[in-house]
């Protein structure tokens, strides 16, 4: 499932892998200012596997959202769509299609019956004066064609299916928790029974105990009905144990991409390594973190080669001329397992790729 | 409360700063229903070291900080400033106490204001904390101590210019400029990307080791309480269910609660998680479902709706503190059940059993 991750970023090639749902290929997207185009994704090759949980990780204004929301088509202007390819092929279609070729009428078809989403901040993305069943049968009504009757009652299964009774059908969003509005949301995804997923950090407001349910419930649901998931947080510890595949984001691009063992073993980008270190463990030996200092850089004059760079501990004038090929990490030898970083030997070498069992420990 | 005889882990770093003893803060919601926003809590903060409080959104955290920054009054118990009674009755008393102790904010993108300067904030401050300072040059030190360098740079700019980060090292600059003694920082790195995380959090360590601040430091994210706090407290429904030395309480929790909290938090290297369906719940649906929509009780043990272990005694009455070792102790009747490697012997509330 992995074998056009190492897609480069020149024309796509015309069959895909058939175990492909989506493939997002060499997708930029820009915002139009009038200080000049801010080039939010950069020329990214993604693919998601059929019941696969791909994790998009990445800082604020790495472009997560801003890659499947164009993907999606779901940007308006000043986002503009400047290069690339999004092939869906579902299960449901008699052939792929391009999603950023289609017209707007089907498009429309395609939206929540084939891809749906969770959207960010789902605490606040719920209408407050709309009770709960006229929000699920809403987004039925717009996408499938129901009855009265029958949309009710599939409002009702819904929440069967992500653990709310039915009697909250008639709640309106203040009178529900925050995991329970979330479930709602989660819920309303569901209504077509989609192919895929995606969700833009669903559990990021929550407390821990309830992310660890609904993040529980979401894999429980997705063996079930077997959609695959697309899913963006900032959070990498927890990709690392939610996810198949991950993929790190850094200003528009995408710096490294592997299983969650890949990373675990020995990651290959430095930024990859400065995130895995910059989050306290809970379990094991105390580990000393070490943060990333700087800030990611302004996209309107992106630096030349890699964007890492200026915060790189092992950067070298030649990360200038890094042209950002995700290239197979030859080290532990697996395929899967790619990196914009072409010095990886040699960082691995000054100990930028240690892998996190052999990192110092410090005194408690 | 029994609790008084658990000695803080934070008192090994410095002097007793503030104390609060059994404060209690109830809200009335109208028809007689009143709301335990926090039931009796007894804590120190001590100079040079950092208190973690841990808990769940609800959990009365907030409403910690909140009384004892004097922003609102306790229903009963005292809160007491290098044993002085806290005293905010009065506008004036009210601002001297404020720059003792200062507090920051969760979310560094409101709580600036939008159309001022960094300057400004920094200097108002000074101006009303530090009377007859050199206000340029006591902003030039405050901006250089929370690492915003070159400082000639940042003075000019306005909030939107910053990143989340460099927003919360104003907010830092801030508080500081009122020298206080205690800084009630109120989920301060929540907001911010995880790579800003590490920075902020040292440079609230130096802070604490270079000034000799007493910290309180809030979060919902017990891993970071491991590595930055002395000692942690666990609070659950208002109540401080658990307290003890942070890398104790987080390697080995006693509380049924704090061992939820620690077995929900992200585990990169567990590999076979449920959440990667590798293996199916053990406990099965039917033991789990209930416990997540459950409120907190009203009665009795305010965990016990949710609680593995309940028994009888939990739902009718509120567990006392029970004093595991010197420096730590969990609300909970059935610790022998809950933290059997922990305790031993009586699981009578007064009792003190040493572990």
């Amino acid at each position: 499932m992995n074998a056009n991750a190492t897609a480069s970023a020149g024309p796509a090639p015309a069959v895909s892998n058939p175990s492909t749902v989506l493939d997002i290929r060499d997708l930029s997207v820009a915002y139009r200012t009038p200080s000049g185009d801010v080039k939010a994704v950069n020329h990214v090759n993604v693919s998601l596997g059929a019941g696969e949980v791909l994790g998009l990780c990445g800082e604020s204004g790495s472009g997560k959202s801003t890659l499947v929301y164009g993907a999606c088509r779901l940007l308006r202007a000043p986002a503009v769509i400047t290069s690339g390819s999004v092939i869906y092929q579902g299960r449901r279609l008699s052939e792929p299609v391009d999603l950023l070729k289609l017209r707007s009428a089907e498009l429309q078809r395609l939206r929540w019956r084939e891809i749906a989403i969770v959207f960010q901040s789902a605490m606040n993305a719920l209408n407050p004066v709309l009770r709960i069943r006229d929000q699920l049968t809403d987004a039925m009504y717009a996408h499938l064609k129901l009855s009265h009757d029958e949309a009710n009652e599939k409002a009702a299964k819904l929440l069967d299916l992500v653990g709310i009774t039915r009697n909250r059908l008639r709640a309106y969003p203040h009178e529900l928790s925050g995991g329970m509005r979330q479930r709602v949301m989660i819920a309303m995804a569901l209504a077509a029974d989609p192919e895929v997923v995606i969700m833009d950090e669903p559990t990021t407001a929550l407390d821990v105990v309830v992310q660890r349910d609904i993040l529980a419930q979401i894999v429980e649901l997705k063996e079930e009905l077997g959609f695959s998931v697309l899913f963006i947080t900032h959070d990498l510890s927890l990709l690392l144990e939610l996810t198949d595949r991950i993929a790190v984001l850094y200003a528009g691009q995408v710096l490294e991409l592997g299983t969650g063992d890949d990373f675990r073993r020995g990651p290959a980008h430095p930024y990859t390594y400065g995130l895995l270190n910059s989050f306290p463990s809970l379990r094991g030996p105390r580990r000393e973190l070490a943060g990333i200092p700087g800030s990611p850089p302004d996209l309107r004059r992106p630096p030349p080669g890699c964007p890492f760079l200026p915060r790189c501990k092992h950067g070298t004038t030649a990360c200038e001329g890094v042209d950002m090929q995700l290239l197979p990490v030859v080290v532990p030898g697996d395929p899967g397992h790619v990196t914009a970083c072409p010095f990886v030997p040699s960082a691995s070498a000054v100990g930028a790729s240690a892998p996190l069992s052999a990192t110092r420990e410090v005194g408690a | 409360m029994s609790d008084a005889v658990v000695i803080s882990a934070a008192a090994a770093r410095g002097a007793l700063a503030l104390e609060a003893i059994g404060v209690t803060k109830d809200f009335r919601l109208g028809k007689g229903k009143t709301l335990h926003a926090l039931r009796d809590a007894s804590f120190g903060l001590y100079y040079s070291s950092v208190v973690a409080l841990v808990g769940e959104s609800g959990s009365g955290k907030s409403t910690v900080a909140r009384l004892i920054a004097g922003q609102s009054q306790p229903t009963s118990g005292a809160i007491r400033l290098d044993g002085n009674p806290v005293e905010v009755a009065s506008q004036k008393a009210f601002r001297r106490y404020k720059s003792e102790v200062q507090y920051v904010f969760q979310d560094p993108f409101s709580s600036l204001n939008p159309v001022h300067t960094v300057k400004y904030h920094i200097s108002r401050s000074v101006r009303l904390h530090q009377p007859g300072a050199d206000v340029d040059k006591t902003v030039d030190a405050l901006i250089k101590q929370v690492r915003l360098t070159p400082a000639e740079q940042f003075l000019p700019k306005y909030p939107h210019e910053l990143s989340g980060g460099q927003r919360q090292r104003v907010s830092f600059a801030r508080a500081l400029a009122a020298k206080p003694k205690v800084l009630l920082a109120d989920e301060p790195v929540s907001m911010l990307d995880v790579s800003i995380r590490l920075e902020i959090l040292s440079l609230l360590d130096d802070l604490r080791k270079n000034l000799g601040i007493a910290l309180l430091y809030i979060t919902h994210d017990i891993a970071s309480a491991r590595y930055f706090a002395d000692e942690v407290l666990v609070m659950f429904a208002g109540q401080i269910v658990e307290r003890g030395p942070a890398e104790e309480v987080t390697q080995h929790p006693a509380h049924p609660y704090t061992q939820l909290l620690v077995d929900s938090s992200p585990d990169p290297d567990n590999l076979g998680s449920v959440l990667r369906g590798g293996a199916r719940r053990a406990e099965g649906d039917g033991a789990d479902a209930p416990r997540r929509s459950e409120r907190p009780a009203t009665e009795g043990c305010p965990f016990s709706t949710r609680c593995p272990f309940v028994e009888d005694r939990c739902r009718r009455d509120v567990p006392e503190v029970l004093q595991i070792s010197a420096t730590r102790g969990a609300a909970c009747w059935r610790l022998d059940v809950a933290a059997p490697g922990l305790v031993s012997g009586s699981r009578n509330g007064t009792s003190t059993t040493a572990g």
